[in-house]
């Protein structure tokens, strides 16, 4: 079942932030329902400002492609490249290095 | 000794075949002749062909399209593609050396009487949709929906509102090509929630309206097969706001005879003739998606446009507004003999095609809904949809696996994960040309795939059992595509 640790702050379009950290990811509940991840793809750089609800990413799985959406205004300081490569680790581990 | 002959559960590919000194050309020059190239175009190392005569190349080929299925092999009730029988006689008609022999550089004058097929054709879409004018050029319904909508961004531009206006309200049962038409046009797609009961609404509609709307554009049915029952108003309304209304014809299977889309508001159409009219699909065409326009509109549609002049046909380049050519020459003429030819066979009982696909449709929703989940109880047109929600929570077993099962029973999957907004979709159009007994089989078959599920569900999990080839690892492939071929080291070929 899919896991929702109370230390993150949720957006209505499924993903989630840490205040803590900046981080942010896609939820558990995201994850299940998209199936495997078969791709990620972002134009987006460090550095950039985004809006709160802009579309920063998309992914692709076995059963459809879906945006991924900014959960807040702010600059983007780093994107975990390794998804490009390794698109899996959504799925493997949503709220670690996916 | 293996066995090599009919249809071969497992095929060899096609290097695999090749045995030594088998060739199926000759080079002129003969056997070991230097082609007369110059050096820097010449190969450092000999292609790596595949070793095989002619005749083991056709064997091959002819093998393997046995593995395919087709309408005319058995039920294909692809939701949302009407995968519906196509007669015969209609390739017998595009056979017709006048059909057959023409050739696309031919002047207007030597092919007034095709031309002419072309404008009944026309005039035919024109009466049973109930627009003022008809472009047959588009060859694929996307291509339409690209037609269609920059028609409305030059009508827009005359009234020079081009940049103000470039917002698009696409719903969320719309089809997956509509979002995309309106970005290549330059417009913007704006998601609209269906309501509550599976039909756009006029208050939610309304919500989205304001001097910035190029167009609503809506599938009709929507892609839950739900008749969008509040667009006459909704209609209005954006007409009201300076809009244009775009209807995604894709399910006029469902409408035919029925309702006349202009007559309920809609400004632009397009039509699947490759769906609706029972021309053959798959396999990426060809197809044909023409677009119907109100005489407000007409002025934007590509040029050339097929008039007559007294008793002949020519083509009209002279149209000023127009937003020039959408496809080469006269667009795919096979289709449109074929479309053309069905609509006189039924003539006036073009009703019962569509009367038949929601009887079909609804008929297999009644017999399925007791083992299936359906995720909108309003009523349904020409397809249904049901969703596996309770399925996979009881047993484990999803929209995909029912779907690779029923490949063991010979029959054409379903559309599945389609619509986005019903979790684990499973969507099914019959269409009117499946007979009752065909219907029965196919409501056998998922019945006893949903009792496997309780009573073994790794016998569905696996499927399928008897295909040439079984389950593929697709996110593997999706993963690590292999995009091209490489020898096995023990390959028989050079």
């Amino acid at each position: 079942m899919a896991s929702y640790p109370e230390n993150l702050k949720y957006t209505k379009t499924h993903e989630w932030l840490d205040p803590e950290t900046g981080k942010m990811g896609l939820t558990a509940f995201a994850v299940e329902h998209l199936g495997d991840i078969t791709m990620f793809d972002t134009d987006k750089e460090a550095g950039d400002e985004v809006e709160a609800g802009e579309e920063v990413a998309n992914v692709d799985s076995v059963k459809t492609a879906s945006a991924v959406y900014a959960p807040v205004s702010g600059t983007i300081k780093e994107i975990n490249e390794d998804l490009e490569d390794e698109p899996e680790a959504i799925n493997e581990e949503p709220y670690g290095r996916g | 000794m293996e066995l090599r002959r009919g249809i071969l559960r497992r095929e060899p590919d096609i290097f695999e075949i090749g045995r030594k000194g088998h060739v199926g050309y000759s080079l002129p020059g003969g056997e070991g002749a230097e082609p007369s190239l110059p050096e820097h175009l010449k190969r450092s190392e000999p292609p790596r062909l595949p070793t095989v005569t002619e005749v083991e190349a056709v064997r091959h080929y002819t093998r393997l399209s046995h593995w395919n299925h087709s309408v005319e092999l058995g039920m294909y009730p692809l939701g949302s593609c009407t995968m519906k029988y196509n007669p015969k006689l209609h390739d017998t008609l595009t056979r017709m050396p006048a059909f057959s022999r023409m050739h696309p550089m031919m002047d207007d004058a030597s092919i007034t009487e095709q031309l002419e097929l072309l404008k009944n054709l026309e005039d035919a879409l024109c009466a049973i949709s109930g627009f003022d004018a008809v472009t047959l050029q588009p060859p694929a319904g996307a291509a339409g929906e690209f037609t269609g909508l920059a028609v409305i961004k030059a009508a827009l531009k005359k009234r020079g509102e081009a940049d103000q206006r470039i917002r698009v309200l696409v719903p969320d049962t719309a089809h997956g090509t509509n979002p995309a038409s309106v970005v290549l046009n330059g417009f913007k797609p704006v998601s609209v929630q269906t309501g509550p009961e599976g039909y756009l609404t006029v208050d939610m509609v309304r919500e989205h309206l304001d001097d910035t709307i190029a167009a609503l554009m809506v599938t009709n049915p929507n892609t839950l097969g739900i008749y969008e029952r509040e667009l006459k108003e909704i209609a209005e309304e954006v007409h009201k706001a300076g809009g244009y209304v775009y209807m995604d014809g894709a399910n006029f299977n469902a409408l035919m005879g029925k309702v006349r889309p202009a007559d309920i508001g809609v400004d632009v159409m397009h039509f699947n003739l490759h769906k609706t009219f029972s021309t053959p699909h798959g396999g990426g065409g060809p197809g044909a998606g023409p677009v119907g326009v109100t005489s407000e509109l007409e002025p934007y549609l590509p040029v050339p446009r097929i008039v007559q002049d007294g008793d002949d046909y020519r083509l009209d380049w002279n149209r000023e507004d127009s937003i020039g050519k959408v496809h080469a020459f006269l667009g795919n003429f096979d289709v449109f003999v074929r479309a053309y030819a069905y609509i006189l066979e039924y003539g006036h009982h073009l009703e019962t095609v569509t009367e038949r696909a929601v009887l079909n449709a609804r008929y297999l929703r009644a017999r399925l809904e007791d083992v299936l989940e359906i995720p909108y109880d309003t009523d349904t047109l020409h397809e249904a949809v049901f969703t596996d929600k309770t399925l996979k929570k009881e047993t484990g077993v999803t929209t995909m696996d029912i779907a690779k099962r029923l490949l063991d029973h010979g029959v054409h999957p379903p559309t599945v994960y389609f619509p986005l907004i019903v979790p684990g979709a499973f969507m099914v159009e019959p269409t009117e040309t499946e007979s009752k007994a065909d219907l029965d089989y196919f409501v056998d078959a998922v019945k006893s795939i949903i009792q496997e599920a309780h009573e073994n569900p790794e016998l569905v999990k696996s499927a399928p059992h008897t295909t040439g080839i079984r389950r593929l690892d697709e996110t593997r492939a999706a993963r690590k595509p292999v995009l091209r071929w490489t020898p096995a080291p023990d390959s028989n070929s050079q």
